[in-house]
């Protein structure tokens, strides 16, 4: 399976430059209609994900959960700096605590990359963010605007419990700006310079982890499946 | 190292045979792996690097201002030497057809083949930068070495390494942390020498040479 190589940019934005950012964006780039997006963080007991010790490179094994849709996107994200390199496929949400168990699919299937790793590297659920986000786009370039960021500790059927409630970053939003371009694109650096942003490592995974107080072993549930 | 090599100095052309060899290698025996080929292996891999070499050969030829990275360069030349000893059968085919490549078909995956030899031998030069740097730092240093190696390469938790070296375990995240940091300064300044460039790039390519090892 391919890879989906980017650059992403994220800056951490008060409450107070978001509206600037919205009208900003509005005038040159053209928007997406606004969607919920819920993520369940995996890792393994000892937390070796969250702690940058599972990897050579920072790596993500993640469920992503658009709106209210009834599939999900299994993703792998590695991170390098500015680098992204992100492995996806998509997996229907009623079989997803099977998944999580490492019992499906069979070999071969796209999201073997997934399960392969569920069971190699003992990784369960352990967090759910969710967010809302605004998008906008460019023949090259994709910014969005992820406001409401809140947290909990995954528990239960996967996306079926209580709305994460506890805030991440309380009143400020996650501006991320990504492209597939290997040039970072005139539009990006523009954005940057105007608002008088800087990019800055943050990770929505770790900033849960804080938020939460996770410690190893917490996450840990029985399957529903 | 290229440029130099390319005119003629035999230090840096050295340096370059030592640098390619392995992916050279690599390619050429997954190409004509079993086969009547396979016996050409050492006479082809030398004639990649004479057809760098040569006056106005491949290296002479190498337009720095593309934007083309030197791996798809590389990987062009070794192709086209193994083409020519397959022609070379070719003409014999005609009365002794051999069955012992396919010289078309497979290309997609003898070009990955390529790119993960490259990419392993990126990471084995990182390796071994990262062990020089460690080194100067004495005992930690081949300590650090040793741990990434038991997490990383062996699949040992941290804690079984704790367990087994008697260490306190909150000790050896710390040192594994600053392991990680140097490996992947290694591995920057690794695909720096091959891609010059700003470091978005260069991280880019790092990460796709990491997933063409998975």
């Amino acid at each position: 399976m391919s890879e989906i190589n980017l650059q992403e940019l994220k800056v951490i934005v008060s409450a107070a430059a978001i509206d600037g950012i919205r009208r900003w964006t509005s005038e040159r780039l053209t928007p997406v209609d606004p969607y919920r997006v819920t993520t369940i963080y995996l890792d393994n007991p000892e937390l070796d994900l969250l702690n940058g010790l599972y990897d050579r490179s920072d790596m993500t094994y993640r469920a992503r959960r658009y709106g209210e849709q009834s599939s999900v996107w299994l993703e792998r994200k590695r991170r390098l700096g500015t680098a992204v390199s992100k492995r996806r496929a998509p997996w229907q949400l009623s079989d997803l605590d099977s998944m999580f168990a490492g019992r499906v699919p069979e070999r071969g299937h796209p999201t073997e990359f997934f399960r392969a790793e569920v069971i190699r590297g003992r990784l369960a659920p352990r967090t759910v963010v969710s967010f809302d986000r605004q998008a906008w786009t460019s023949d090259e370039l994709r910014m969005t605007l992820d406001t409401a960021v809140c947290a909990a500790i995954a528990a239960g059927a996967p996306f079926q419990g209580p709305a994460p409630a506890t805030q991440v970053i309380p009143g400020a939003a996650v501006l991320e700006l990504k492209t597939e371009s290997e040039v970072r694109p005139a539009l990006m650096e523009l954005l940057m310079n105007d608002l008088g942003l800087t990019w800055e490592e943050f990770s929505k995974y770790s900033a849960s982890a804080r938020a939460l107080t996770l410690s190893a072993g917490q996450g840990e549930r029985e399957s529903t499946a | 190292m290229v440029r130099n090599a390319a005119g003629g100095d035999q230090t840096a052309r050295d340096d370059f045979a030592s640098v390619y060899l392995d992916v050279v290698r690599a390619y050429m025996a997954a190409r004509w792996r079993g086969g009547r080929l396979a016996e050409r292996l050492d006479d082809a891999v030398q004639d990649v690097f004479l057809e760098c070499f040569r006056d106005s050969g491949a290296l002479n030829r190498l337009d720095d201002s593309r934007n083309a990275s030197f791996r798809t360069f590389l990987y062009g030349v070794v192709r086209n030497v193994a083409r020519r000893h397959e022609e070379r059968v070719g003409i014999v085919r005609e009365v002794n057809p051999p069955s012992d490549f396919d010289p078309d078909g497979g290309e997609e995956s003898l070009s990955r083949v390529f790119d993960r030899a490259w990419a392993q031998s990126v990471l084995d030069r990182a390796g071994e930068r990262q062990r020089t740097w460690a080194l100067r730092d004495g005992q930690d240093g081949e300590r650090r070495i040793k741990l990434l190696h038991l997490r990383f390469a062996a699949g040992m938790p941290v804690r079984e390494i704790a367990q087994t070296w008697d260490a306190d375990p909150t000790q050896l995240h710390e040192e594994l942390r600053k392991a990680r940091k140097e490996f992947k300064r290694a591995l920057r300044e690794e695909v720096r020498f091959h891609l010059p460039g700003p470091n978005d790039a260069v991280d880019r390519e790092c990460l796709r040479l990491l997933a063409l090892l998975e």
